[in-house]
């Protein structure tokens, strides 16, 4: 396996232009979608099968009283334990040799398990395809010796591509700069390999709770819960079963 | 701009008044690097924007007073003594003494001295320095004398108190002092401020003096000339600046130089006298000039025919061809035909309703653009019966940047060339195929004629390369630049210059048509290579590393490649660097001298904007400002509105002026249009009280015409929208995504309102004043399937008003009403 | 400020998938242990539950298939073997079920048709294999949801025993309802159907009180919104109807006829609970997806 690669979106340096969303569109052939209202700048509340790139308007009051208004570039967060690559049941959802994850559109079978699977709410259904979409990291970019659409479009480099490892410590260096500019809530979301979901390769630099951006704070592998809820289901199907027979057994069991 | 912007990253304090991140974002990674290096960043402006999320400190101000703001900050520097003052002494006219009989708005309620209530114009003859016998300036470099310009300026801003800033612009001024103590801080040797504006300052009726006073505010705290310093000046778009230097502009020939007036100038010689000043670099304009007729007239330019000065087209008057007089013309009949090149007024003009019903009023039009705008079917504009309009219209499909080679001058005078991508489609044509052609085919109309006007039109050339309808854009460059028009030697002989060959540098440019020149700034931008060859530096692309920051290797910027003007201020009156953590240029004594016996030159991580060889204590070698007669930056600097920017309310305000008596600016031009085409609501009006701005959004481009016909940027922003605060919303009913009407007495539009903590109403005089922000993007057309990207005109409700001095229009301050649903 | 989770949105075709096939293992389940117990006493049991489930699992590839669109789609699942997710798993429980019940069926059909000897021995075997699919069937989709990010269901840890419980009461109600139309002859087997269709509710009462008690344990406000909307939201009469009459009246009817046997009473307590089974499983379905 290559070294993995990694995007570091460093919402400190977004200054909301949505360069990278027009550039994710432009390359990957994204179509024009009927925008939403959202009360603010933002075009989609969410992301869609069209909109693998999203820019989020946050209006915020800082501590002392005056407002933010936090811009974060969002997109998939490539988790190195990827709750909708466990939950494909055709293999469709693959991780590649630079360790993103990817959604074959040949083998996607169009159950929508992903969708419900992914902790961030990044992966779509495409009506028309009738298959799982979402950002490819911009594979064939990648594959070709360039970074992604989104990374090359961005004008203040909040959004950083490069190898994991060398992001991570830039990163951190970034967030020591930061707080001690003032910023004290700066921080890193799933830059920690150690941390939730084995590190996420699209990370980011946030500058409030990640609840501000509308992030969990802690996404669990949905995959977590399959022990538990098995055991709890075998149990149940003894109970019942052991009690069918039983049940019959005391109106019958003799002779025959 | 004085400064470029890569250099922005050396600022210690930015103040941006203008909306950078969302209408310069490339540029304004420069300010997040500065900021990553723990420079502060400051935003003023009546919104909160993208550019304020940036920010460490946004200021809210009411649209139409920064004259207050920037008064008040020079009002605070001198108050407190905060300002640079070794630069102001000897760098500025701060030490020069003003006539006795000047007066100024502190002792005139709000006028200057001079002022002609009938014809609303001033008499400037007492606006002017006391001259000593041999006609120098006085100066008193204690500053002291009363007659001092800072003394003067003193005594005019100190009426531009923290107080009057908090109850005029509706700054608090806790934030006030906050934001004063923090960019002066950049006065001195060891730091730097930069301040970037844009069309924020300028569309205004008193543009001009909106940008002078943050001028004068960096001159006082020593930021101009010098790294992280300066003034930022943000064009509207990727040409502009480009535009202005080759002046497609009614008052200006190519180079700054005066077009000629018909009364003033009746020929090249009393030009050449009242448009040459004494000092300066501009002395020698003669040779710049006689070159651009060179330039244009070829060998038909001759010493016996004045160069064919007589063929260049004079004005009648000295300012009746700006946009908005145009339009006020079309309307009344005076113009017939209009050639809107690249343009779409029916959008993006003020008092777009006026345009559209003038454009309805030609006898032709043609239209150059790259979709069928709203100014190319102003015969079908919706609630226009067709049959009534006699317009002709002709639409000329034209090639947008990527079709096309050619150069842009960016923001920061940086000329970048661009090769075509591709091949332009059908009958589409680049802007030189059109002029071109269009251009010899009059001449060939022409051909025959005998008549003295249309041999200029006869001689001038118009082929450039071996193909006349597809012109060979290297050549257009290099007649830009200049070249000799035939052998050059100098005094033993030696050919200097072959004949055709480009110029080096415009200080080789001479008044005897032996050089030609399209715009002297630019020359120097392709220079012929040791191999003969052509080369072409606005194409050069080596980018910027740690040994040269500036990036001199990366196009041409001009004059002379410099990207950091009048950058001898970097140091100080001895030639060394104010501080070494903000050194540019310095003067190396050792270095060898441009005469082999001489030493001494001025060397450093720039191109000296100076005499190189000018040593500090030779006859003005501490003068850096050498565009300027008198060698200094201005402080006292007389424009039309009067030597020092003074507030006054905008054409339309919710309130009274409470610095003076005079609500407006007193020599302010607000056209009478026929019809109530132009209709004006009074101070304080019940009828429309809200503060109005437009303004632009990154996903859009001007009018739209670059933006609102593609799906993938049309689609990112809704629909057309007002951003309203919630006080306003809660005051009227009106919930986010409520549709709302937007009223002016010149029209009304039908908008969604976005209610948002973003925009927050002022506290003016302990009044409530509420503002809204409209962007003005939208038009009819736009993307099918897409209702979102067509929207009403934003322009429909300014009015046409203009500055006394440029007559831009004042769309940055008006007032409106605004009224739930669409009514 | 709100989440960005996007759900699946299956659509209430998806709800009768569940049902079904819950329902399908768990009389397949039922219908084996009567074959286990006694052959003879309950063949019309084993005859009624075979026949059942064969029928009840009939629509289930077709919705799935039409729920996907392209029908060849349905076999990219049989290209892998993912134990990691519930829907891969219940994609060959799915299919290994199918051929049980398809056997289990066929032999049930040759027997009554006369057409050959005993198969019991076959049947047993079939049944036992088919049985585990079938509660495997019956229980996947609940882990499947389970191992999802919607907070309500990946807060709650009973939803596989729920949907099971639900399978095995509905199955057995189901077959109840059914052998109750044969009179007297069957009673036996009606009664030995009551009592396990007594002893599901339980298990399915039980599950909803844990699922209720672990979302509410789990601290998380979207759980707790969306669970919300059964307890007393909109989707609350609906759910509670589903509790109290689908489960709490039927298992009271139950105990009551079990006094004083009485086959309407059978016959209406069976048509609640598969009502009350139905409903159960589409409001928790619906309330995660909001």
């Amino acid at each position: 396996m290559a070294r993995t690669l990694a995007m570091f979106t460093d919402t400190s340096l977004c200054i909301g232009c949505r360069a990278c969303q027009v550039a994710c569109k432009q390359w990957n052939e994204l179509d024009m979608e009927q925008p939403e209202w959202t009360g603010t700048y933002q075009n989609q509340s969410h992301f869609t099968d069209q909109t693998y790139r999203l820019v989020r308007f946050m209006e915020e009051p800082k501590p002392n009283g005056d407002l933010a208004w936090l811009l974060m570039s969002d997109v998939c967060k490539h988790c190195a334990e990827a709750g909708c690559l466990n939950a494909c049941p055709t293999g469709a959802i693959y991780r590649t040799e630079f360790g993103t994850v990817n959604i074959n559109q040949d083998t996607c079978n169009g159950c929508k398990y992903c969708v419900s699977a992914c902790p961030f709410g990044v992966v779509s259904f495409n009506e028309r395809t009738g298959t799982a979409s979402k950002c490819t990291f911009c594979n064939d970019r990648i594959h070709n010796g360039l970074g992604p659409a989104c990374a090359k479009a961005c004008p203040t480099e909040s959004i950083q591509f490069g190898f994991r490892d060398d992001l991570v410590a830039k990163a951190q260096k970034r967030v020591q700069t930061l707080q001690s500019l003032g910023f004290k809530e700066a921080q890193l979301y799933g830059a920690d390999s150690n941390g939730f979901l084995g590190g996420l390769n699209a990370f980011f630099l946030l500058l409030a709770k990640p609840a501000t951006y509308a992030l969990p704070e802690n996404p669990k592998l949905p995959q977590r819960n399959i022990f538990v809820d098995s055991a709890l289901s075998i149990g149940s199907a003894l109970l019942v079963g052991v009690g069918a027979l039983l049940a019959f057994r005391r109106r019958g069991g003799e002779g025959g | 701009m004085t400064t470029n912007l890569i250099d922005i990253q050396n600022s210690d304090v930015i103040m941006a008044t203008s909306n950078m991140a969302e209408n310069h974002p490339v540029g304004f990674q420069w300010v997040m690097k500065a900021k990553e290096r723990g420079a502060k960043v400051i935003h003023v402006d009546p919104r909160f924007t993208r550019t304020s999320a940036a920010a460490d400190i946004h200021v809210p101000i009411r649209s139409g007073t920064n004259i207050v703001f920037f008064g008040g900050l020079m009002h605070y520097a001198m108050a407190k003594d905060l300002y640079f003052k070794d630069y102001v002494v000897h760098y500025t006219n701060a030490s020069f003494l003003i006539d006795p009989a000047f007066k100024g708005p502190a002792d005139l309620d709000g006028l200057f001295a001079g002022y002609d209530a009938e014809k609303k114009s001033y008499d400037r003859s007492s606006w002017k320095y006391q001259l000593d016998g041999e006609g120098n300036p006085r100066r008193d470099l204690t500053l002291r004398d009363p007659s001092s310009v800072f003394q003067l300026l003193k005594r005019h801003y100190a009426r531009y108190t923290p107080e009057a800033v908090e109850k005029i612009c509706g700054i608090p001024k806790a934030k006030f002092e906050e934001v004063a103590q923090l960019f002066c801080s950049t006065s001195g040797p060891d730091k730097t401020g930069t301040i970037t504006y844009a069309l924020n300052l300028t569309q205004h009726s008193n543009g001009v003096e909106n940008i002078r006073s943050l001028c004068m505010l960096q001159l006082l705290l020593g930021n101009i000339g010098r790294p992280g310093g300066g003034v930022v000046a943000l064009r509207g778009h990727a040409n502009v600046q480009g535009a202005t230097d080759l002046e497609l502009l009614y008052h200006e020939l190519p180079g700054y130089m005066a077009q000629p007036l018909r009364d003033a100038h009746p020929d090249l010689k009393t030009y050449m006298e009242k448009e040459t000043p004494k000092g300066g670099y501009w002395v020698n304009k003669p040779k710049f000039f006689v070159s651009l007729l060179k330039a244009f007239y070829g060998d038909g330019a001759t010493r016996d025919n004045e160069f064919g000065y007589q063929w260049l087209p004079k004005r009648a008057k000295a300012d009746a061809y700006s946009h908005q007089h145009m339009f006020v013309d079309m309307y009344n009949g005076v113009i017939k035909g209009f050639l809107a090149d690249g343009q779409n007024p029916a959008v993006g003009g003020p008092n777009a309703k006026l345009a559209r019903a003038a454009m309805q009023r030609l006898d032709w039009l043609v239209v150059v653009d790259i979709f069928l705008t709203e100014t190319a079917e102003v015969w079908k504009t919706p609630g226009t019966d067709p049959k009534d309009v006699k317009t002709e219209v002709f639409f000329i499909p034209a090639a947008p940047a990527a079709e096309k080679a050619g150069s842009l001058t960016n923001t920061m005078r940086l000329i970048q060339w661009h090769e075509a991508a591709v091949t332009p489609p059908g009958d589409v044509q680049t802007d030189a195929q059109f002029v071109c052609t269009l251009a010899n085919r009059l001449k060939k109309l022409y051909a025959g004629s005998t008549k003295e006007r249309d041999k200029g039109l006869l001689a001038a050339n118009f082929t450039y390369g071996a193909k006349p309808d597809h012109p060979e854009m290297v050549e257009v460059l290099k007649e830009i630049n200049g070249f000799a028009t035939e052998e050059i030697t100098d005094k033993d002989g030696k050919v200097v210059y072959k004949k055709g060959q480009p110029l080096n540098t415009f200080a080789h440019m001479t008044d005897d048509g032996k050089t030609a020149g399209g715009c002297w700034i630019y020359t120097g931008v392709t220079v012929e290579g040791p191999d003969g060859k052509l080369v072409n530096k606005a194409a050069s692309r080596k980018p910027a590393d740690a040994k040269d920051y500036l990036g001199h290797g990366w196009g041409f910027a001009w004059p002379a490649n410099r990207r950091i003007l009048y950058n001898r201020a970097s140091a100080d009156l001895a030639g060394k660097p104010w501080s070494e953590k903000k050194k540019l240029i310095w003067w190396d004594a050792a270095a060898p001298g441009n005469a082999p016996d001489t030493k001494g030159k001025w060397v450093g991580l720039d191109v000296p904007d100076f005499n190189p060889f000018l040593a500090p204590d030779a006859k003005n070698g501490d003068k850096p400002f050498i565009m300027r007669a008198d060698l200094v930056g201005a402080f006292f600097g007389p424009l039309n509105d009067g030597p020092f920017p003074e507030h006054y309310e905008p054409v339309e305000s919710p309130v009274k002026n409470l610095l003076s008596r005079q609500q407006i600016n007193p020599v302010v031009k607000i056209w009478k249009v026929p019809d109530q085409r132009n209709e004006l609501a009074p101070v304080g009006s019940p009828d429309y009280p809200y503060v109005i701005t437009t303004y632009r959004l990154t996903e859009h481009h001007l009018s739209g015409v670059m933006s609102r016909y593609l799906p993938l940027l049309a689609e990112l922003h809704y629909a057309h929208f007002t951003e309203i605060s919630h006080e306003l919303a809660k005051e009227l009913g009106i919930a986010n995504g409520d549709m709302v009407t937007v009223s002016s007495p010149r029209g009304k539009i039908h908008v969604k309102a976005m209610v948002t903590n973003r925009i927050k109403p002022f506290l003016i005089n302990g009044k409530t004043v509420h503002q809204i922000g409209v962007p003005w993007h939208w038009g009819w057309k736009g993307v099918e399937g897409l209702p979102g990207s067509k929207g009403d005109i934003t322009n429909d409700l300014s009015a046409t008003v203009g500055d006394p001095t440029v007559f831009i229009q004042e769309t940055k301050a008006f007032v409106c009403n605004v009224k739930k649903g669409v009514v | 400020m709100e989440g960005l989770l996007q759900s699946s949105h299956w659509p209430f075709i998806i709800d009768v998938y569940f049902f079904l096939g819950g329902l399908a293992g768990g009389a397949f389940v039922i219908a084996t242990a009567a074959l286990l117990v006694n052959a003879v006493r309950f063949r019309d049991v084993a005859r009624i539950g075979y026949y059942l489930a064969f029928v009840a699992l009939l629509p289930c590839p077709l919705i799935l298939i039409v729920d996907l669109g392209v029908p060849a789609r349905f076999l990219n699942m049989m290209m892998r073997f993912n134990v990691l997710s519930p829907m891969s798993m219940g994609a060959w429980a799915l299919a290994g079920f199918g051929a049980c019940a398809f056997l289990a069926a066929l032999f049930t059909l040759l027997e009554d048709m006369r057409r050959s000897g005993d198969l019991t021995g076959a049947k047993r075997i079939v049944g036992v294999v088919g049985g585990f699919f079938g509660f495997f069937l019956a229980a996947y989709p609940g882990v499947l949801l389970g191992a999802t990010a919607q907070p309500l269901w990946s807060n709650a840890h009973a939803l596989g025993a729920l949907f099971l419980a639900v399978g095995a009461s509905t199955g057995a109600a189901a077959m109840a309802l059914l052998l109750s139309f044969g009179g007297r002859r069957s009673a036996d087997g009606v009664a030995a159907l009551r009592l396990i269709t007594a002893l599901a509710l339980v298990v399915q009462l039980l599950s909803v009180v844990v699922f209720v008690v672990s979302v509410q344990a789990s601290g998380s406000m979207q759980a707790s919104a969306a669970l919300a909307l059964l307890m007393s939201g909109p989707l609350s009469l609906l759910f509670w109807s589903a509790i109290v009459v689908g489960a709490v009246v039927p298992l009271v009817m139950g105990f009551m006829s079990m006094k004083r046997e009485s086959f309407g009473l059978t016959a209406v307590a069976s048509v609640l609970v598969l009502a009350g089974g139905f409903v159960v499983k589409y409001v928790i379905m619906a309330a995660g997806q909001i």
